[in-house]
């Protein structure tokens, strides 16, 4: 057994005298987010490309920031002209944290207000977030800089099984902490089915709703259930 | 304090860090590359499932199920938790955690990742250390050993989480600030005041790039243990001291440490020369200077900024330093060309106003300049290049060396009453082995010995890599029943290497699943160049000789070793090759313990001796010796000549014997299948002994018992009747009829013998009909018959051209779990059916080369080979025996003519695997009635005029050679070793036999 040697507690008990206590919570609100996606090459609009938007708040330690769970999820479809919108929401405040002084700093948004993820079978995925900044937006409105503009999606050019490598990489997991794959379900849906073909092709699968989707059944429920009666 | 030197209080204070999603990018690439994606790595060995098979799920620390996989990347996250990132940080030149003002804020990452050094426990467990590289073998231990499957999951999952969490420390050592004490948060600067401030660029950049991420490769991580890696520590620094000789250790701290610089620990400008910043290393080389137009791939320099480079001397240019790094891991050198950016820019890629001043930590003395050292997106993209996929190597590593002892259990060749403790590492072991079972009622037990302690071994000191421990035999366990009898877990726990346990800690972990079953692999039966017989035994140990001399000369004669070729070598032929030894094996399949199939060999009849040939037929009766699987399933024992298996049933276990009760007579051999008899030995539950004997039925559709094929029981003789596990159905009795010997009419009904195991035992026939095996391969067989010349001048083209297609059923053996056959497809390209003769013929210039039918019946192709043809009044032999015939005068009508004819034909000789191309065939070619003799093909290649032996595993494992082993071919699936020739002993000149058990 072995207790925190004694520069360190003495260190953080230094620090902590240094501040106060830094527990508050936030106000946010954001701007509606009005976009259009294309593909890269043809310059056409792209239907059925599904598009979450999710403001992460960030918990701040002397090690980088952390995510500290959603603030808003929200989630839709491209019409025709690949248009998609997002709602103005708020104020919603952040849940009341209180964080050890000087390793930690209340949750925030940064610049993932939102991160975007935009995903259709046989593209690549998009992920939009605000450009990053040390001096980055800290006001309690929020707004995307992509509001207004348009995005481009390539196709996919390799194998199937390169094509499952990439979408391992889409940093979907936060999402689905504390029953948060309930928000996004068009996004599962997509995600599943292209996760069956993959499986049909012996290539790795994805959060295959019906194989594996990682929750806590008692806190959430069953996905399967969710997904069986769900009605886009 | 002027505004820049604010900037540079602020700046020196930021920190590299990796976020989560690259954490998690870096882990999935970790557990990818290293063994325990391969599909026999560790998972395999532990019974598990791949790490990304969905099926298999273990909960992590929240209770959320799980793949292996997800639970190392999701390390990433639970690492984070809390206020756990404070002890993130490692600085190898002071083995010091992060330290503000000379005051250590948390543990050093090793202390805390690794916990060697004591467990930590915190405040009222506030700050306590769960996750660590020694909480992890603990986790992997009691997943091991846990009673119950909910238990074991849960540790399970604790495992892989815990790896992950671990490998997020290698991962923050290939980020410089985290070696090179810079701390980062953001939000709270205060004006200063918080000196942990600063949000990081370089953390988000990277997150930016991660489909793109160099995730690495071979140069960085074959799947083998980082050279110079011994302890866990070694992964975070090799040099123990700390200092500047830390500059050689080949730790990725050490690495990242010597060869980076970081915001707050980047060069100084000194009187206009660059110097390092607060640590020695690394030393800015050369210098470039570059105008930069864009900021990105289309974000040009902004006009503002522009119009603010305009102030500046240096205007828009930025000066990239370049450094030395150097690979002490892989002792290569590089250089990086942006080690650090002068520049009137700063991290955000924002032109500065005003002046920056550094100053000497040595003298104190300050120089004011209007460029600042600063590192952005240019700096990242080569820093990525490097620690990215050290990162990756150096985790994947890590979970190699959580994985990598090597053990097994194996029977001991030399004493068939004990097992052998195998150490298939590279490192000593020195601690206690354990066994563990899974029984029916889901749980899992401790083995117990005679006492009923539980069973231990300890290795006594160290067992050296390669050593064996000698283990005594063990009764397998019966209460509670084992779920698959002779399964066991082999557990280890103590030191390996330079791992060791503690009072604290379990120590190194090793596992494996194993089954305690008399180890059987593939036998050879060679012959040296004095003809002395040479007995060969290749295991998951390699090849060894079992019985003769070996290649140094030692006479090698071991009585507790199996040897099939101990009861009769078979060489009474002229050359003693027999292509296949066997005449009966029966096996009976089960899933094995890791959720493949595996096998048991319950009973083998190897034949004694081979006949001399006469006439084209063997001579003399055959008989074999058999072994079945003894009462306590540690060997194989002789039960005698005959063909012998076993069959349980719920009175006890049978053993049958059929003696095959065979004579010669002349070109036709006969089997008395009425007059046989089917010999039994029933060991009653009780323990009492019933024997006696079983008339075996006729079979259906014999022709006065006249065989020219293996069709009936004869077939025990030649391997082409097999027995099923259960030993209750004798399968491939294929019963002759008048029309078996056309090839257009082999529409045979397979018959099987089906054994009732009630005392006495009754025995019956059974038909098996025409229902033929699913996925049964087929080998096609053409026989490719030319006519040059002519016959006759009206010859009826047409049906030159008919092609006769033939299929006939054979029965391999069990493979693969079942029952296989192959169809052997004959076709006749040439043409040979029926063809009138219509010539009209001179005696006295006709020649026995001339064909001809007169009946219109069928030419037909010899089984040995050829083509015969006849007629009512006489009968030629293409090819085979040829016997010179002139036709009757005046019997057809035409001009007479010559005709040559060509025949080429395949005949399969040996099959062995469900496969086509592991038949072993021989190509024929006859032309003008000059017969070659066969020539032998394998897998495509022309053998000339080689002998071969060749056998299969149940598995459908082959091996084949001909037998001055020019070609050596051994397609193991399972740990067996794939031999060549260089493996035989040098004075083994001739192989005569193969059987694989």
């Amino acid at each position: 057994m072995r207790m925190p040697n004694n520069s360190s507690l003495l260190g953080i008990l230094v620090l902590a005298n240094l501040l106060p206590l830094q527990a508050c919570a936030t106000t946010y609100s954001a701007e509606p987010i009005e976009a259009w996606v294309v593909d890269a090459e043809t310059g056409q609009p792209i239907e059925g490309v599904v598009v979450t938007a999710n403001w992460e708040l960030e918990r701040g330690t002397v090690g980088g920031n952390v995510p500290f769970g959603q603030i808003m999820v929200m989630e839709t479809v491209t019409d025709k002209v690949g248009r998609f919108y997002f709602p103005a929401w708020g104020p919603k405040s952040t849940p009341l944290y209180v964080p050890v002084p000087m390793l930690e700093s209340s949750p925030h948004l940064v610049n993932r207000d939102p991160q975007m993820l935009l995903f259709k079978s046989g593209y690549k995925y998009k992920r939009l977030e605000n450009a990053f900044a040390g001096d980055y937006n800290r006001g309690e409105l929020r707004r995307s800089d992509w509001n207004g503009k348009t995005v481009k999606m390539e196709t996919f050019r390799g194998t199937i099984k390169e094509y499952s490598a990439h979408l391992d990489f889409m940093p979907l997991r936060n999402l689905l902490e504390d029953c948060g794959w309930k928000n996004i379900p068009r996004m599962l849906i997509a995600l599943s089915q292209q996760s069956d073909i993959f499986r049909r092709n012996g290539v790795r699968e994805l959060y295959s709703i019906e194989r594996y989707l990682p929750t806590n059944v008692s806190k959430c429920g069953s996905p399967q259930e969710f997904f069986r009666s769900f009605k886009p | 304090m002027t505004r820049w030197a604010l900037l540079l209080a602020v700046l020196a204070v930021e920190a590299f860090a990796y976020e989560i999603e690259t954490h998690r990018a870096l882990s999935g690439a970790a557990a990818d590359a290293s063994p325990i994606a391969s599909p026999s790595g560790p998972m395999s060995e532990l019974g598990l499932k791949a790490i990304d098979d969905g099926s298999q799920q273990f909960p992590n620390s929240n209770g959320e199920p799980q793949i292996a996989r997800e639970l190392i990347r999701d390390g990433a996250r639970f690492e984070d938790n809390n206020i756990r990132p404070r002890n993130h940080f490692f600085d190898p030149i002071n083995n010091r955690p992060l330290t503000v003002g000379g005051v250590a804020i948390g543990a050093t990452s090793p202390d805390w990742a690794l916990e060697d050094n004591g467990q930590i426990t915190g405040f009222l467990t506030f700050g306590s250390q769960d996750f660590s590289f020694a909480d992890a073998r603990r986790y992997f231990y009691n997943a091991l050993t846990s009673k119950s499957v909910s238990d074991q999951k849960t540790s399970f999952g604790r495992t892989f989480q815990t790896l992950g969490q671990v490998i997020h420390h290698i991962q923050d050592m290939a980020q410089p600030q985290h070696v090179r004490n810079d701390p980062h948060m953001d939000t709270f600067s205060l004006g200063g005041l918080n000196p942990a401030y600063a949000p990081s660029r370089y953390e988000r950049y990277t997150d930016g790039q991660i489909p793109n991420l160099p995730f690495g490769g071979s140069e960085f991580y074959d799947g083998s243990l980082p050279l110079g890696i011994v302890r866990p520590r070694d992964f975070w620094a090799t040099q123990t001291q700390p200092g500047p000789d830390r500059g050689t250790g080949a730790g990725l701290a050490e690495f990242t440490n010597n060869n980076f610089v970081s915001a707050g620990t980047n060069f100084l400008l000194l009187n206009d020369t660059a110097v390092p910043g607060r640590y020695f290393l690394p030393l800015p080389d050369n210098f470039t200077s570059q105008l930069i137009e864009s900021f990105g791939s289309d974000e040009p320099v902004p006009p503002n900024v522009r119009a603010e480079c305009a102030k500046r001397a240096a205007g828009c240019s930025m000066t990239f330093y370049s450094s030395t790094v150097w690979d002490k891991r892989l002792n290569r050198t590089y250089t990086n060309p942006r080690a650090s950016t002068l520049s009137v820019f700063d991290q955000d890629l924002r032109a500065i106003s005003g002046q920056v001043t550094y100053t000497n930590p040595d003298t104190g003395e300050t120089f004011t300049t209007d460029r600042l050292f600063a590192l952005n997106n240019f700096n990242f993209a080569f820093a990525n290049k490097f620690l990215i996929p050290r990162a990756v190597a150096y985790s994947a590593g890590m979970i190699n060396y959580f994985f990598r002892g090597k053990i097994d259990l194996v029977p001991d060749p030399g004493n068939p009453a004990q097992f052998l403790i195998q150490n298939l590492g590279s490192e000593p072991m020195n601690g206690m082995f354990e066994l563990y079972y899974d029984a029916l009622d889901g749980n899992r037990y401790q083995v117990l010995d005679a006492s009923n302690q539980p069973l231990k071994f300890s290795t006594n000191g160290d067992l050296a890599p390669g050593q064996n421990l000698p283990v005594a035999a063990f009764a397998p366990p019966t209460d509670p029943e084992p779920k698959k009898p002779l399964a066991y877990m082999l557990v280890f726990r103590g030191d390996i290497g330079e791992e060791k346990a503690t009072a604290q800690t379990v120590g190194a972990v090793a596992a494996k699943l194993v089954t305690a079953r008399p180890g059987l692999g593939l036998y050879l039966l060679g012959v040296d160049a004095s003809g002395n017989a040479v007995t060969m035994k290749v295991d998951s140990r390699g090849l060894r000789v079992i019985r003769g001399l070996d290649a140094t000369g030692a006479f090698i004669q071991n009585d507790q070793e199996f040897d099939p070729f101990q009861g009769g070598v078979p060489r009474n032929n002229p050359t003693g090759v027999v292509a296949q030894a066997h005449q009966l094996k029966q096996v009976v399949f089960q899933p094995s313990v890791t959720g493949d199939t595996s096998y048991k060999v319950l009973s083998v009849a190897v034949g004694e001796a081979k006949p001399p040939i006469v006439n084209g037929f063997e001579s003399l009766p055959v008989t074999a010796r058999s072994y079945v699987l003894d009462s306590t399933q540690s060997g194989l024992v002789s039960q005698g000549s005959g063909a012998s298996w076993l069959a349980n049933s719920p009175l006890g276990t049978f053993t049958f014997n059929l003696t095959p009760n065979i004579s010669f007579d002349g070109f036709t051999r006969i089997f008395f299948a009425a007059g046989g008899a089917l010999q039994y030995t029933l060991k009653l539950a009780d323990g009492s002994i019933s024997t006696g004997s079983v008339p075996l039925p006729p079979l259906a559709n014999l022709i006065g018992n006249y065989a020219y094929t293996h069709g009936d029981y004869d077939g025990f003789r030649h391997g082409t009747l097999f027995v099923s596990g259960d030993g209750l159905t004798l399968s491939g009795l294929k019963p002759l009829s008048p029309v078996d010997n056309d090839p257009t009419s082999l529409n045979i009904n397979y018959s099987a013998l089906q054994i009732s195991p009630t005392n006495p035992p009754t025995v019956s026939l059974v038909s098996n009909g025409s229902t033929k095996v699913t996925n049964t391969p087929e080998v096609v067989i053409r026989n490719i018959v030319t006519r040059v010349g002519t016959l006759c001048a009206n010859i009826d083209s047409s049906v030159m051209t008919t092609v006769v297609n033939a299929s006939e059923r054979f029965y391999i053996g069990y493979v693969n779990n079942g029952l296989s056959e192959y169809t052997r497809i004959i076709t006749d390209s040439g043409g040979f059916s029926e063809q009138l003769e219509t010539c009209t013929v001179s005696s006295s210039s006709y020649t026995e080369t001339n064909i001809r039918s007169a009946s219109g019946r069928k030419g037909q192709f010899d089984y040995s080979f050829g083509l015969s043809y006849a007629d009512t009044n006489q009968s030629e032999t293409i090819g085979g025996s040829r016997t010179t015939t002139t036709l009757p005068t005046g019997t057809s009508t035409g001009t007479p003519g010559q005709t040559t004819i060509t025949v080429s034909e395949t005949n399969v000789v040996r099959i062995l695997t469900n496969e086509a191309k592991n038949a072993v065939t021989t190509l024929q070619t006859a032309s003008s009635f000059t017969v070659p003799p066969a020539r032998l093909r394998f897998r495509g290649t022309d053998l000339g005029l080689s002998e071969f032996v060749a056998d299969s595993s149940p598995l459908g494992e082959v091996f084949f050679a001909t037998s001055d082993m020019g070609m050596v071919v051994h397609e193991p699936k399972s740990r067996m070793p794939a031999i060549t020739r260089g493996d035989i002993p040098a004075n083994v000149v001739k192989l005569l036999a193969a059987i694989w058990l």
